[in-house]
């Protein structure tokens, strides 16, 4: 049965190692150049201090940021490779079989389907978190510098490759896939769900319940103070605006502002009483990306659940 | 011919048109949204304003982050062609071959190079059609970004004109070809992945700076800067000293502004980085260039789309039994 898992997925293993390679040698060329150039722009004396206003250590952060933008963009794309591995490895793992009709004969031999399903999911499983752990330690040093720099270890890119989230991210995907392909029975179908279901998941999390997991601190300023407090850099702020007398909260003002007024009067005009920020502190990175990766853990198990009932009852 | 083509991509003609028109209403709602408050903030008259008064910094800080998220969002839309090559392109021959329907597929009155030619037509012309569609709805949805100069430019580029309509092109016959290659459906649908990441990303981030020389200005700080147009795309700011040798920004802020905090660039910095022979240079590729780089850009893309279309020909004709 190992054999035939093997014998099934060495192709997909020989690319998925390969593509593991290749973003590896990225990572390494990149990452080696921005901590060398981390080290010459002597930014390390700037930690902390661009967020304070320093305008020195900002021209040093624009001038770093020049050289290396294109690369911290391209490893935007980096949360996306999870997906494709559900799509491409997940969804036909159980749909080629139906599809092809080859579930008639495997699953008629001396091991039962259910032997056939756990051997599957547990190597294609842990073959998936094993690479995703690998570039996981890649990743994080690779971010290390940016980080620093910027203290944007809440902005996406950063965030979503981190620790448990992005090992959590990858389970989902592969599991998503295999149900979507023991759903639709059809390849392409699962795939194309599989994205769907991926997104339908991640999106509202990421962006509607991550700023939420725990109650944002708020800080209110009067509207006379021109700058808000400062914040540590790796704090979050996950919105910011004005109070109004009845104590509501907007990030807009009402009308616009007149052409010779001062802020000030502005702010009045529009009946604003207060300034406030909203953010996460940079110490609950950590609980942060437990709560989630524990989401995303839910969903798998219910995802790989839904896919062993469907292969014990539902297909014959 | 032309019914069993639309017979068998009808399912596939209903999800693309679908999340189309999910996407148009996203798009018109934000838009409309976007230009009334480009309006109602006076935005138009701020970004005109040589020094920027504290008001018009707030609406500018309104504008930009009430829509970043939009603005962020729509870099996404990149992922489209390849969804459709993914979803249409792959499936298109590989299915065919990898179940073996080609067989009778193909031993009909119509031969299979005119089946292939009535598939490639209306598949690209569909697909070509929705990208127009959608291509005409962002050039509206940016306008009022377009004011920014060129600041939201390298997100621009990549959906107006012609340039996004040769993506599409580009990833449905690499797509197309790679199922006749592979002759399965899933190794198609890897290699169009790899294959449209493998063209867009070095053409967008190395040779899209480099289709003709870009302009280098050196000067003294304050001067230089003001030389360049808010317009054009600055690619690269530095220093280099009198023999045109680079020098490192490190060492420039850390001779003329140590430890400060605020830098003014008209008075003593530029005094200190002047006795240094320091000069600040800016290369940049001027606005009246875009057209252009959107016709090569076009050109490159159009270019290989009909060579994997002829690869896909030759294939279909001669290695298919």
């Amino acid at each position: 049965m190992t054999w035939l898992t093997w014998r099934q997925h060495r192709i997909e293993g020989l690319i998925l190692v390969v593509v593991l390679a290749v973003i590896g040698v990225f990572l390494l060329v990149t990452g080696l150049e921005m901590a060398n150039s981390f080290q010459q722009f002597r930014l390390s004396n700037c930690l902390g201090q661009i967020s304070k206003g320093s305008s020195s250590c900002y021209e040093l952060g624009m001038a770093w940021n020049s050289q290396y933008g294109g690369f911290l963009r391209g490893a935007a794309l980096l949360p996306a490779l999870p997906l494709l591995l559900g799509a491409l490895v997940g969804a036909p793992l159980v749909a080629q079989e139906v599809e092809q009709r080859t579930h008639l004969l495997i699953w008629t031999q001396s091991i039962t389907r259910l032997r056939w399903l756990t051997v599957m999911l547990a190597l294609v499983l842990g073959a998936g978190l094993l690479a995703s752990g690998a570039l996981l330690a890649l990743l994080s040093w690779w971010n290390s510098p940016s980080v620093q720099i910027y203290g944007d270890s809440f902005g996406p890119r950063v965030y979503d490759t981190s620790g448990p989230v992005w090992v959590a991210t990858t389970l989902l995907a592969l599991a998503v896939g295999i149900f979507a392909g023991a759903l639709t029975r059809r390849t392409v179908a699962a795939i194309f769900l599989t994205m769907v279901l991926f997104v339908a998941i991640r999106a509202p999390v990421e962006l509607l319940w991550r700023p939420n997991f725990e109650t944002p601190v708020t800080v209110t300023y009067s509207i006379d103070q021109q700058n808000p407090p400062a914040l540590s850099n790796q704090d979050w702020i996950v919105s910011q605006g004005y109070i109004d007398a009845q104590g509501n909260r907007s990030t807009n003002l009402r009308e616009g502002c007149a052409k010779d007024e001062t802020l000030r009067q502005c702010l009045q005009t529009n009946g604003v009483q207060a300034n406030y920020i909203a953010y996460q502190p940079g110490d609950r990175f950590w609980t942060f990306q437990w709560i989630e990766a524990g989401i995303y853990l839910g969903f798998s198990a219910l995802a790989l659940g839904a896919s062993v009932w469907l292969v014990r009852r539902r297909l014959s | 011919m032309i019914w069993v083509s639309s017979r068998q991509h009808r399912a596939e003609t209903l999800v693309v048109t679908l999340v189309l028109a999910i996407l148009a209403a996203l798009l018109l709602k934000t838009g409309l949204d976007m230009a009334s408050a480009y309006q109602q903030l006076g935005i138009g008259a701020c970004l005109a304003e040589t020094r920027r008064s504290q008001t018009c910094n707030t609406a500018l800080y309104a504008f930009q982050g009430g829509f970043s998220f939009a603005i962020s969002a729509i870099v996404w839309l990149n992922v489209l062609p390849a969804l459709l090559g993914l979803f249409v392109g792959a499936p298109l021959l590989a299915r065919e071959l990898e179940q073996g329907t080609f067989r009778l597929a193909w031993t009909q009155s119509v031969p299979r190079l005119r089946w292939l030619e009535v598939k490639l037509a209306l598949v690209l012309g569909v697909a070509l059609l929705a990208s127009a569609g959608l291509t005409a709805l962002l050039t509206r949805w940016f306008s009022p970004l377009r004011q920014f100069g060129a600041l939201y430019f390298p997100l621009t580029f990549d959906f107006e004109g012609t340039v996004p309509l040769a993506y599409a092109a580009y990833a449905l016959t690499l797509a197309i070809s790679a199922g006749a290659l592979l002759r399965r459906v899933v190794p198609a649908m890897a290699v169009t992945i790899a294959g449209f990441v493998a063209a867009r990303a070095p053409v967008e981030l190395w040779l899209r700076p480099r289709y003709l020389p870009p302009i280098t200005l050196t000067g003294d700080p304050g001067k230089v800067d003001a030389m360049v147009p808010k317009t054009d795309w600055a690619l690269d700011n530095g220093w280099v000293d009198q023999m045109g040798h680079q020098v490192h920004t490190g060492a420039v802020l850390a001779t003329c502004a140590p430890g400060q905090n605020s830098i003014d660039f008209q008075g003593a910095f530029a005094q200190c980085t002047h006795a240094h022979g320091w000069l600040m240079s800016i290369t940049y590729q001027p606005a009246d260039r875009f057209g252009l780089f959107r016709n090569i850009e076009t050109a490159i893309f159009v270019a290989l789309s009909v060579a994997l279309v002829a690869l896909t020909i030759w294939i279909v004709r001669r290695r298919i039994a």
